[in-house]
């Protein structure tokens, strides 16, 4: 009996599915589905070519091993379509690999009525970052010089992002350089800015973590590293086991503390990242004034509301006369402040509205920057449980107590003071 | 329950953003982001964020003569007798929006068996950029004319990387969205010259870009004198293919009769046709092929119900001369036909409408700047670059 809190290697018994590192996560999302416990599985599969990560709903269980595989270059964040078109999984019973931030992104949902939880399968899967598409080819052209259509494999390994490819005369090669390196040229090269302060890396809030680091011995490169987090997680390895779906053996000690260093190192780069991202956005009224001038550029398309996992109302504020003026382009700061004022203390930095900024407001790094202030101030960490947010409720003498504590009877000022 | 996601391309501006339909049962129920489009990364605007709606409302569902619904059979024998007008007193529209394969059957059944000399696009614009999207952030000095960022704003995202590369925005045009974005604005309702300072500007630049609008005839002149290249903006998903036919801007003949309109009118975009109503009065015969109701449909002689942007698959030119598949996502209502197999149906078959690809290869035949592509490759993801004019 595997219990919350298991650890494991674990690969796929099957010879048709050949996933990365042992194809356990394709094995199980499998047996999900063929044993009934799922409906479908919304599983990212590879679209035209290696750079295009598409989402797709399969009912088949024999059209699983098309999803095997990772693609660094999918950015997308699929818990806001699960709530769009799917009914919030209110209706149908699914299972779905996520990053952290989709993790994230399904509690919030959940927290909010949006989703329900109890229907969804949450396979996490270990995320070093992602890197835009687009911004994957150019890097690759421009410090790599290697056509990026040449490319038929990538991974993020031992911090460096590392392409194969077919050379000229059509010899597989591979390359790597660090991510390190990449991200502090000026080009804006690597991992989205989002992913890069990201403190997500082993989604521990789905119902299984997997991924390759910690995997190491005669198994390396064989077999993912699964750690059990949740009683329906243990269900369905315990269930996937019995059936011979997967097979598993207890994890290498010293792959356990491997893992562990890998996790650190990464959670450490993300705090410098933070430290640095927030340190040039300046501080109080030069923060304030910054994100005033960038936000001039909005062009109130919503495509931000649109993408935030965090957005579900069905009368957005942000569409009320008496609050922003309608068909004004730019539009008020109201605009902005409104987003603010809702979204910042649950903000769970998915980068979204940033990544899908027509007019490249950073968005995701505004508002993540207020989500740590307020989570100093009231301690509510979004993503993580099923915790309400701040704004959920509020003992209103408690409130006024603790901002009275402050000195200052203004939030602004709390946020932004100098 | 089925969800898909269909890749294709905004049905909106001439930028020629990448976007997902999702497909739910049949039906583009919404648009998801495609993050691997080489023109937007994703990236849309409102109107690309509404792209599984912007064809659907309003749709024409039956042939109607004189405003009754009739049988194919008699309203493509009654749309026929257009033909017996003499070429000069026909005039033809044809809508910007629609696939170049669509587009090009069209003109060649104006041409060819309407014997039409007068074949235009309503709101058309000319002109072909010296520029590729991409390469507008390595500008060091860019000059725009008119709201070129409002207008297009995907194009007008790539201007931002101009200044964060150290590069200017110069601006020419009244009080805009486009004004505001700019390191220098000189305000102007209407523009007959180029400022002195912008000119020196531009002059003194090492790689210069001027963007205007493609049907802004008065910023053309004025770019045409300026020692930078030019960035042609069309508002319409295909603008640019429809100067690449040669049709230019729509205008009534002295002698006009009958007409003969293909239009193509999104959601959130304005009703352009309605400009050629007060002409209508005049004309003895009208027929209009569209997808939704226009005032136009309204009170045409003859109305053919055609399938939607999003309903055919083909080819569509963004203003940088990336030609990029639109790709069926829903099923057309029960009674529509494919715009191409309607011109088939009007020239008794001279022109055959199913293989799309056959079309392509006949238009890179006809078209120079197509020569060499080829239907199949357009369907990468980075699509294909029409040749210079």
């Amino acid at each position: 009996m595997t219990v919350k809190g298991d650890m494991v290697y674990a690969w796929t018994t099957s010879c048709d599915i050949h996933g990365e590192c042992g194809g356990a996560v394709t094995a199980l999302l499998q047996y999900a589905l063929s044993s009934g416990m799922v409906d479908a599985v919304l599983a990212v599969c590879r679209g035209a070519d290696l750079y295009d990560a598409k989402l797709e709903l399969i009912t088949d269980p024999a059209q699983m091993p098309k999803s095997a595989g990772s693609l660094h270059c999918g950015t997308l964040l699929s818990a806001k379509m699960v709530k769009k078109y799917l009914g919030g999984a209110r209706e149908m019973k699914i299972a779905v690999p996520v990053k952290g931030c989709d993790a994230m992104a399904f509690y919030e949902l959940a927290k909010r009525q949006q989703i329900n939880l109890d229907n969804v399968i949450l396979i996490g899967l270990n995320c070093g970052g992602t890197v835009s598409p687009m911004v994957a080819r150019e890097m690759i052209a421009d410090k790599y010089a290697v056509h990026p259509d040449a490319v038929f494999k990538e991974e993020i390994d031992k911090g460096q992002f590392i392409i194969e490819y077919t050379d000229e005369g059509g010899a597989h090669q591979h390359k790597g350089i660090s991510i390190e390196v990449l991200e502090e040229g000026p080009e804006g090269y690597g991992r989205r800015q989002n992913c890069q302060r990201c403190k997500c890396k082993v989604p521990r809030q789905a119902d299984l973590a997997c991924g390759n680091w910690g995997v190491i011995g005669e198994k390396a490169g064989k077999a993912t590293f699964v750690e059990v987090c949740s009683e329906k997680g243990a269900a369905l390895l315990d269930a996937a086991v019995s059936a011979g779906a997967v097979a598993v053996c207890a994890p290498e000690p010293k792959g356990l503390e491997i893992r562990g260093k890998v996790e650190s190192a990464m959670l450490k780069l993300g705090d410098k990242n933070r430290a640095h991202q927030f340190g040039e956005l300046g501080e109080g009224r030069e923060r304030l004034e910054r994100i005033m001038r960038l936000s001039s550029r909005c062009i109130a398309c919503r495509a931000c509301i649109e993408n935030c996992p965090i957005c579900y109302c069905v009368e957005c504020s942000t569409a009320k006369p008496h609050l922003v003026r309608p068909g004004q382009v730019p539009p008020d700061f109201m605009f902005h402040l409104i987003r603010f004022a809702h979204i910042a203390d649950s903000c769970i930095n998915c980068g979204q509205c940033q990544e899908l900024c027509p007019m490249d407001i950073p968005n995701a790094l505004f508002m993540h920057a207020q989500q740590v202030e307020l989570e100093k101030m009231f301690g509510h960490r979004p993503g993580y449980d099923m915790t309400m947010p701040v704004l959920a409720f509020a003992e209103e003498m408690d409130e006024r107590a603790r901002l009275s504590a402050t000195g200052s009877d203004m939030i602004f000022d709390n946020v932004f003071n100098e | 329950m089925e969800m898909e996601y269909v890749t294709t391309t905004c049905p909106y501006c001439g930028t020629g953003c990448g976007l997902n339909l999702i497909v739910v049962d049949g039906k583009a129920v919404g648009v998801a982001p495609y993050h691997r489009s080489p023109v937007g990364s994703g990236k849309l605007c409102t109107r690309g964020l509404h792209a599984a709606k912007a064809l659907s409302e309003w749709r024409l569902e039956m042939p109607l003569v004189k405003g009754e619904p009739v049988t194919w059979d008699a309203a493509i024998a009654e749309a026929k007798k257009l033909a017996a007008y003499p070429g000069d007193e026909i005039a033809v529209a044809i809508s910007s929006r629609l696939t170049n394969e669509a587009m090009f059957l069209a003109v060649g059944y104006a041409r060819n068996v309407l014997g039409a000399a007068n074949i235009g696009v309503v709101s058309g614009g000319c002109g072909a950029s010296a520029v590729k999207i991409a390469d507008l952030a390595k500008a060091d000095v860019v000059l725009m004319i008119g709201d070129v960022m409002k207008s297009l704003p995907v194009t007008g995202n790539k201007l931002y990387r101009v200044q964060a590369n150290g590069g200017r925005l110069l601006y020419l045009g009244p009080e805009s969205y486009t004004a505001v974005q700019a390191d220098t604005a000189v305000i102007v309702d209407e523009y007959t010259e180029i400022p002195a300072e912008f000119s020196e500007a531009v002059a003194a630049a090492a790689n210069s870009v001027v963007l205007y609008l493609a049907g802004d005839a008065a910023a053309a002149a004025l770019a045409a004198a300026l020692p930078a290249k030019t960035a042609v903006l069309y508002e319409t998903n295909n603008g640019r293919g429809a100067a690449a036919l040669g049709l230019g801007r729509f205008a009534f003949g002295e002698k006009t009769k009958a007409l003969f309109v293909i239009t193509e009118t999104p959601e959130r975009e304005e009703d352009i046709y309605a400009d050629l109503m007060p002409y209508l009065e005049k004309l003895e015969m009208v027929v209009a092929i569209g997808s939704n109701a226009t005032y136009l449909s309204d009170s045409a002689t003859v109305v053919l119900p055609s399938a939607a942007l999003n309903e055919y698959p083909g080819t569509v030119t963004s203003w940088e001369g990336r030609v990029q598949k639109v790709r069926a996502a829903s099923a057309a209502p029960e009674g529509v036909k494919c715009p191409c197999e309607i011109i088939c149906l009007l020239s008794d078959g001279t022109y055959a409408w199913e293989d799309k690809a056959a079309i392509f290869a006949d238009l890179a035949a006809a078209v120079p700047v197509y020569a060499g592509i080829v239907y199949e490759e357009i369907d990468r993801p980075d699509g294909a670059f029409i040749g210079e004019d």
